[in-house]
């Protein structure tokens, strides 16, 4: 759970907006104050970040806000869980994999809060995945790769290594 | 940053490459207006600043000059597009080597035949599978470079991108089927993230990709079995239940895809290097059989359609008219009106002029038996288009050839009787570029077909 104000950090760095006093409420929610709002909650936090940022990380019409939304809602009650046992690191993996061999960012074909907040949600776990995992979700890892590029969203962490002699590129797999 | 003037016919795909350039880098580059291709970039002036004739042709606004797509858009991109270091900027070379080596020369001999820019023969059969499977190669090749990278180079868009991209726009349009295309999901991924980037979608409009393989058409039946048009139609069919609008998109898109290759032609014809991989493409150049006057069919008559036209040209009307009347040849000879089916989509008056003069330009090898003034009333967003017409022979001579056939089903024709008094009024009116439509809009522009 602590684990949630470490991803409202990262964002607020990454989006340059101030948050103060972080920390959980009675009611255990995420709770800060956001341009002098208090504000509860993950998924409203990060709306108003947005908003405050004046980013161009939301979507154009409101379909694809909506489906921003829904992978804002998703990171937090999903893939924050990979933490507590395997299992369900490598299903949020399968899943992730499969969507992404479709597409290059997670809404529309730009980059958006949701491709960030799942950036920063599986960061840690992407730094211990031992290499034949990387190459087992390949999808993941090439729209990790590529996000991880942005020096502002990488901030002081270091490369996470996609090396590029993939085993599949050296010896395909024949189906 | 560069800025300058881009010389090229509309929706080409290679001067697309230094357009969607330009939105990267914010760098002005306009497209020349009233460029004609076959006549513009004919004139000394042209090939004097570019000895190819060639389009896409770049001159800057300071006085330098560029051919050739790929260096066009070099010039005008910015540092992201050319690459961070030298590597990079190797890489993008690489790919640009790819695209032009390996992908066009497939696509080329995948798509042309389809959309006519050359014809279909017997044998093309062999052609088109061994471009297919050159195509499944190279796409091959892309897809799993892309299954570990995001775009080709650095994992940001690069001229790569843009040129990779470009040269596999006509083949995702028109062949590349989703059974066909099914295999290369990360070539798919990035083709479609590219297109629907601002920059990209700026430059190209929507790009839909091919739901049903194009065929090319056989021998005579060309004109007739045009698939690319039929099968927008079927899709407009489905989604829309307004057929009639549907079937004049029909028209429409019939026309502006024939208008394209018709423009394509000569250039195509020109470019198609003897390379290895075009031989089927040259064995249809080559048994293309050299084209006849088709007006030769029709008897001469008296009337000297090159004599009226110098002095048309030379005289005021208040003379040239008169001589009109006494020299016309009503026997071999009709005059005709036409009018544009579709004022309600004439929007800027420039690209209603470039709608006349496109057609001229594609009527070309007609010129030498037949005289058109055809105007412009009223401004923009409310103009109509309307012209008088004389050609050898009684009937419409647009069937004549089937290089006729683009423009002409979007006009009214009306054959006048040259003794009728209604008939003088319209030649006067139209051959000296006055007076009225016929709700009363004001003479806007003219253009003479001569």
């Amino acid at each position: 759970m602590v684990a949630n104000l470490q991803y409202l950090q990262n964002l607020s760095s990454y989006l340059k907006v101030k948050i103060e006093k972080p920390r959980y409420n009675e009611d255990s929610l995420c709770t800060c104050i956001v341009n002098g709002k208090i504000i509860s909650g993950l998924s409203n936090i990060i709306a108003a970040l947005l908003t405050e940022s004046k980013s161009n990380l939301s979507g154009i019409t409101s379909l694809e806000n909506a489906e921003i939304q829904q992978w804002v809602e998703y990171g937090i009650v999903y893939v924050t869980h990979i933490y507590n046992n395997s299992q369900n690191l490598s299903l949020i993996l399968k899943e992730l994999n499969g969507i992404l061999s479709r597409k290059t960012y997670l809404v529309s074909h730009k980059l958006t809060i949701a491709d960030v907040l799942l950036y920063y949600i599986l960061l840690n776990a992407m730094v211990s995945l031992p290499i034949l995992e990387k190459e087992k979700y390949i999808n993941v890892s090439r729209w990790f790769d590529n996000l991880q590029q942005e020096n502002s969203l990488r901030q002081s962490k270091s490369f996470i290594n996609f090396s590029t002699n993939y085993l599949i590129s050296v010896a395909p797999a024949r189906h | 940053m560069a800025a300058g003037t881009l010389y090229t016919y509309p929706d080409n795909f290679r001067a697309a490459k230094a357009l969607i350039a330009a939105q990267y880098a914010k760098a002005n580059v306009k497209v020349a207006p009233n460029f004609v291709f076959g006549e513009t970039n004919k004139t000394p002036e042209f090939t004097k600043k570019f000895p190819s004739g060639k389009v896409p042709a770049f001159e800057a606004s300071n006085g330098k000059y560029l051919q050739d797509s790929n260096a066009i858009a070099y010039y005008v991109a910015n540092e992201q597009l050319r690459g961070k270091n030298e590597y990079d900027t190797a890489q993008i070379l690489q790919w640009i080597g790819f695209a032009e080596g390996e992908i066009l020369p497939a696509g080329c001999a995948w798509v042309f035949p389809i959309l006519g820019i050359i014809k279909n023969n017997a044998g093309a059969q062999e052609a088109f599978q061994r471009a297919k499977d050159d195509m499944r190669a190279s796409l091959t090749i892309l897809n799993s470079h892309l299954l570990t990278r995001t775009y080709l180079v650095g994992e940001r868009i690069t001229l790569a991108d843009i040129v990779v991209a470009c040269n596999l726009l006509n083949p995702y349009k028109y062949v590349l089927d989703p059974d066909y295309r099914k295999p290369f999901t990360n070539v798919n991924r990035w083709f479609v993230t590219l297109v629907n980037q601002p920059e990209f979608k700026a430059v190209l409009g929507e790009v839909v990709l091919c739901t049903k393989q194009a065929q090319a058409a056989t021998g005579e039946q060309e004109a007739e079995n045009y698939n690319i048009g039929d099968k927008d139609t079927n899709s407009l069919d489905r989604n829309s239940k307004r057929t009639s609008k549907a079937k004049r998109k029909k028209t429409r898109n019939k026309r502006r895809n024939r208008r394209n290759l018709k423009k394509e032609t000569p250039k195509k014809a020109k470019e198609l290097e003897p390379a290895e991989e075009l031989d089927a493409a040259d064995a249809a150049l080559a048994e293309e059989p050299k084209s006849k006057d088709p007006f030769d069919s029709l008897p001469k008559g008296t009337f000297n359609v090159d004599d009226f036209k110098r002095f048309y040209s030379n005289e005021e009307e208040s003379k040239s008219i008169p001589y009109f009347w006494e020299k016309f040849d009503p026997q071999n000879y009709s005059i005709w009106y036409c009018e544009y089916k579709y004022p309600q989509e004439l929007a800027k008056v420039f690209m209603s002029c470039n709608l006349i003069t496109g057609m001229f330009q594609r009527l070309d090898k007609m010129r030498k038996q037949a005289f058109a003034s055809v105007c412009l009333f009223g401004e923009d967003n409310n103009s109509t288009i309307s012209g008088i017409w004389f050609w050898r022979g009684q009937e419409l001579a647009f069937p004549l050839s089937p290089d006729w056939q683009i423009d002409y089903e979007s006009y009214d024709w009306k054959k006048l009787d040259p003794t009728d008094e209604n008939t003088k009024k319209l030649v006067e009116q139209y051959f000296s570029w006055t007076g009225t439509d016929k709700d009363g809009r004001k003479f806007n522009q003219g253009k003479i077909f001569k």
